[in-house]
């Protein structure tokens, strides 16, 4: 009986590690840094930003909705034969812990058909869509017109 | 063998002597006509002494206005679209952070923000827009045809893309630099820091002190 014991303690443990990784949330994907910027009047478009990370396996964002717009766009920029060139994406991939860049001059959500102007100081709420780590809510601080970077009071919105 | 070891260590010792020769030489040449240079500009300089290629546009009040009316000030001229989401912002919010940064100079700079989309962006918009950033922002729209022929005067290219009723503009992102005597002399580009132009700036304004402004 004590020869078993060893073997017996491994085992519990195996069984142990198992549960706890299984009862761990599945999202392993959180959004940091989200902000978005402050929109001249007359104009129904504007630009959020976040970084995207995922600790965990490959994710992909599927879909960005905003209660302030009809709709957002997720955007890649690049440079075509000397023209800033920005195109919409279904879907963005976000690798196994890896992580997507959404900045001022690259990629960046389109906010699309503004309801109001997003107005410096406000918090917009954003809903990032996921296909395995499902709905994340954030609140985005909105920063001054033109501004490349989070409004400088800005933490880590996330749930 | 010991003779053979000896030719060559002289043979490498020659050639590093050489090639230490050769770099000073080379060093010395190119702080030679770097010295020659002139002023020493940031931004890409274009050695142009002729003056920019003029035009007639529309201000936000619908009044017609010329790049020859802004000589005396350095102009920084920047084509974009109003629903530009990103890239047309970060730049003019950077120029508006340049002109603060020259202090009682940026009295003697003037942005203006030309349309590449015309049918969209009414002279009425253009205004709220570049108020936004800077009341003293001029922002600039004309017919379709006066607007390609300013694009084409400038090597502008921009292009439509997406559907008809939500379309966006591809163009180039080129900020340019012209000094009080209305000669186009810098190019600026997305990545061109405040502190760059505004080095730049002060360099073509000691060369006209006390301009028209």
């Amino acid at each position: 009986m004590r020869s078993l014991a060893p073997p017996l303690a491994c085992l519990w443990a195996l069984v142990g590690i198992n549960a706890a990784t299984a009862s761990e949330p599945v999202s392993t994907v959180r959004i940091e840094q989200a902000w978005a910027r402050a929109t001249p009047p007359g104009v129904n478009v504007g630009a959020a930003y976040a970084v995207i990370s995922n600790r965990g396996a490959a994710d992909r964002l599927v879909a960005v909705e905003s209660t302030l717009s009809e709709q957002v766009e997720i955007h890649n920029s690049s440079q075509q034969a000397g023209r800033m060139q920005m195109r919409p994406v279904a879907e963005a991939d976000v690798p196994a812990g890896g992580r997507v860049v959404f900045e001022p001059g690259g990629s960046h959500l389109m906010l699309i058909d503004l309801k109001r102007p997003l107005r410096q100081g406000e918090l917009l709420s954003m809903t990032f869509v996921f296909a395995n780590a499902g709905r994340l809510t954030v609140q985005l601080p909105v920063a001054p017109i033109g501004s490349t970077q989070a409004p400088t009071s800005a933490h880590d919105h996330h749930h | 063998m010991t003779i053979i070891t000896e030719r060559r260590t002289w043979t490498l010792a020659l050639v590093v002597v050489a090639f230490a020769a050769g770099l000073w030489a080379a060093h010395r040449w190119h702080r030679a006509s770097s010295a020659v240079a002139g002023p020493e500009f940031q931004l890409a300089s274009l050695s142009t002494s002729t003056p920019a290629q003029d035009f007639t546009l529309y201000d936000g009040e619908g009044r017609s206005r010329s790049l020859r009316d802004f000589r005396g000030r350095v102009v920084l001229m920047f084509f974009g679209f109003t629903r530009c989401p990103d890239v047309c912002p970060t730049e003019l919010f950077k120029l508006s952070q340049v002109k603060q940064s020259l202090a009682d100079d940026g009295a003697r700079v003037q942005v203006i923000f030309i349309t590449l989309d015309p049918e969209r962006d009414s002279p009425a918009l253009m205004q709220t827009y570049t108020s936004a950033f800077d009341p003293d922002f001029v922002g600039l729209t004309g017919s379709r045809e006066q607007i390609d022929k300013v694009a084409a005067q400038y090597y502008v290219a921009h292009a439509k893309a997406g559907p008809p009723d939500s379309y966006v503009i591809d163009h180039s992102t080129s900020t340019y630099v012209i000094d009080p005597a209305g000669r186009l002399r810098l190019l600026g580009r997305m990545d061109t820091s405040v502190e760059a132009f505004v080095h730049d700036i002060r360099l073509l304004l000691r060369d006209q002190p006390g301009g028209a402004g």
